[in-house]
């Protein structure tokens, strides 16, 4: 998983599935779980990565959140946007119809 | 239909307090996720892109009025006012929450339905021709035969864990309308010298990443021995079955991997071992079934359904929507009718809660109180008298159930994909959505004739789209949704697997694409000929061409 010495690090937010609810969330900058990207933390180096990694931890094993994982994104103008389409799904919803969107 | 007994309610029932036990400890933290993982899906519960998605079983595709609004009922009090119809005639709900779903089932379990053995490896729900029981070439209703297989595969202790799942369908009529050469078990009903009905099996079959044409291990299986072989064919592939790679599991590659004649001889040295045990059907057993099964109280319709026929003549619309849903019915005067849950702008098999109590209504006041669900993934009014078509079809039509497409180029199957699949690479439903509005045109579609469209958004082809004449398949690249097209593939009796045409388009390109192809169908065809004869009589490189240029063959 850690990306060494010379490689550049690539900006990462942690997301996982709430257990209750099933619903997609990240994680915050208040170390909460949150729907919105907007405001998930930002990951830009190992020791970040390490530190998020136990936080998710320690919510999968309090039975909040499920199936915790990192994914690649790019900064945007109003905040993070992962790179890969399924991610980019996950976190606004499904394309269609429109009236079942989320 | 089939009335659930003491037995399958007692199962049912301690199925949902199990359940609602295992949910309340994965809550309090008691059952780890892993723990709880295997248990979830034992019931049908799966965690997608974007939630919790429970997928319910409809035996053979069959509902009573009742279930149909009790589906209703789940989509809006547990869910967000929707249900999705799949290809393996089953409901999917993709929003319930975890803490909901014991009461849930247990409102599930109130109309005789359930979700179990709707994932794992294990048999799972038996489908069957939509006409069961009304088609005119039929031998005899496959869903007896269906709900015997249900309660023998039902919580089976020795197949409860199977190297991977397995998919039994049955057909009762020689024309295929249940996909039998494309599941791991095929059942297809025919006729001896001696005039007695039985089985033609067929093993191996399926899609996936490998797809595979089953084969005939055993030409004509009578009926009381239907279970005995059954069971020898699931104790074979259990004992042998690859368990070392979920690629490889399925029965398919059994049988290629030792031959099918060997496999046919374990399955006759296992068969010979327990035939005319306790497994035997006997007559009272098959009769008891088929007493569910039995025919409706039809009118005898003598006079010319003249008011049908004036509707027909006078009202152009419903006269398109009998051309294309209605098909012949073995009893005079009545009609099959296919309700076609492929309007333009909404996701192939998705009905609103509101469309699917109009739909029982419907079936209550005009069809014997059942309907069918297809694997299609339209809904079936089974026998609607002629003369009530017309109201049935205005009835319909206010809830936005009337498109007239059934197998048309708009009628289209489509998996869920990546909008909320987690095995998904690629959308399905906007492509079907946009190729839906591209080919919207009654007088084109009437035009371009029957021709099947199948969108799968992985390799996993739920979606089907190895049997389509036009197979859409999303593929990752690099991030991005991608879609390779087969042509020529084929579901039914003349069984076979589209043919990869060339590189892959994207999401911008995948609708012109189909276009493409579709306009080289209509420039090459023959007057008359369907895209399947088309595609037999000139082969690929029309399509090729049309689509790559002349110089990439």
């Amino acid at each position: 998983m850690s990306k060494k010495n010379k490689q550049k690090f690539e900006t990462r937010v942690m997301t996982a599935n709430m257990l209750v609810g099933g619903n997609v969330v990240y994680l915050v900058a208040s170390g909460n779980w949150d729907e919105d990207i907007a405001g998930a933390r930002l990951i830009e180096n190992d020791d970040e990565l390490r530190r998020l990694n136990n936080v998710a931890q320690e919510a999968l094993v309090k039975g909040i959140i499920v199936g915790p994982y990192t994914i690649p994104i790019a900064i945007g103008s109003p905040g993070p946007n992962p790179l890969s389409k399924r991610e980019q799904i996950r976190a606004n919803g499904p394309t269609v119809p429109a009236g079942f969107s989320k | 239909m089939y009335r659930y007994d003491e037995f399958d309610h007692t199962i049912v029932r301690e199925r949902v307090d199990q359940f609602r036990d295992q949910v309340a400890r994965r809550l309090s933290g008691e059952l780890t996720e892993e723990e709880f993982r295997p248990l979830r899906l034992m019931n049908g519960l799966y965690l997608q892109l974007h939630a919790y998605m429970l997928r319910v079983a409809i035996p053979y595709g069959t509902l009573s009025s009742k279930q149909m609004r009790m589906l209703a009922h789940i989509a809006r009090r547990y869910d967000r006012g929707y249900g999705h119809f799949t290809t393996r005639q089953n409901i999917q709900y993709n929003w319930p929450n975890l803490e909901d779903v014991p009461d849930l089932l247990a409102d599930m379990a109130s109309v005789e339905m359930h979700a179990i053995q709707t994932s794992g490896n294990c048999i799972r729900n038996v489908t069957a021709d939509p006409y069961a029981g009304v088609a005119t070439d039929e031998l005899e209703d496959s869903r007896i035969y269906a709900e015997i297989i249900r309660q023998w595969s039902t919580l089976h202790p020795e197949f409860s864990f199977l190297p991977r799942k397995f998919k039994i369908a049955v057909s009762g009529a020689p024309i295929d309308r249940a996909a039998v050469r494309f599941h791991d078990i095929g059942l297809q009903m025919r006729q001896n010298t001696r005039g007695e009905l039985g089985f033609g099996v067929l093993v191996g079959g399926g899609q996936g990443r490998t797809p595979v044409i089953a084969q005939t291990i055993k030409d004509f299986l009578p009926k009381q021995d239907l279970l005995s072989y059954l069971e020898a064919i699931l104790r074979v592939y259990n004992m042998l079955g690859r368990r070392d790679n979920i690629y490889k599991a399925r029965i398919k590659f059994l049988v290629n991997e030792i031959g099918r004649d060997k496999f046919a001889a374990l399955v006759e040295e296992e068969w010979e071992r327990i035939r005319g045990g306790a497994l035997d059907l006997h007559r009272d057993e098959i009769n008891r079934i088929r007493a569910y099964f039995r025919p409706a109280l039809y009118e005898l319709i003598t006079e010319q359904e003249s008011a049908y026929d004036t509707a027909r003549r006078s009202d152009r619309e419903f006269d398109r929507w009998c051309a294309s849903n209605i098909l012949p019915h073995k009893q005079p005067g009545y009609g099959i009718v296919n309700i076609s849950l492929k309007p333009v702008g909404k996701a192939p098999g998705d009905a609103t809660a509101d469309q699917m109590d109009v739909i029982a209504e419907l079936a209550e006041l005009y069809s014997f109180d059942e309907l069918r669900v297809t694997h299609k993934q339209n809904v079936v009014l089974g026998h609607v008298r002629l003369a009530d078509l017309h109201s049935v079809w205005q009835q319909l039509d206010a809830a936005m159930l009337a498109t007239a497409n059934i197998g048309l180029a708009s009628d289209i199957i489509a998996c869920p994909g990546l909008d909320y699949c987690n095995l998904a690479n690629a959308r399905s439903i906007p492509v079907a959505q946009k190729i839906n509005e591209r080919f919207s045109d009654p007088e084109q579609l009437a035009r371009i004739g029957q021709i099947r469209i199948n969108i799968s958004g992985c390799i996993n082809a739920c979606g089907h789209h190895h049997v389509g004449d036009i197979g859409i398949l999303g593929v990752d690249r690099r991030g991005e949704e991608y879609y390779q097209i087969t042509l020529g593939g084929d579901p039914a009796d003349n069984a076979a697997i589209g043919e990869s045409i060339g590189p892959s388009f994207s999401y911008d390109e995948i609708v012109d694409a189909v276009e493409t192809v579709i306009s080289t169908f209509e420039g090459v065809r023959e007057t008359g000929k369907t895209f399947a004869n088309t595609w037999r009589r000139v082969g690929a490189t029309p399509f090729k061409e049309n689509l790559y240029g002349p110089t990439r063959k």
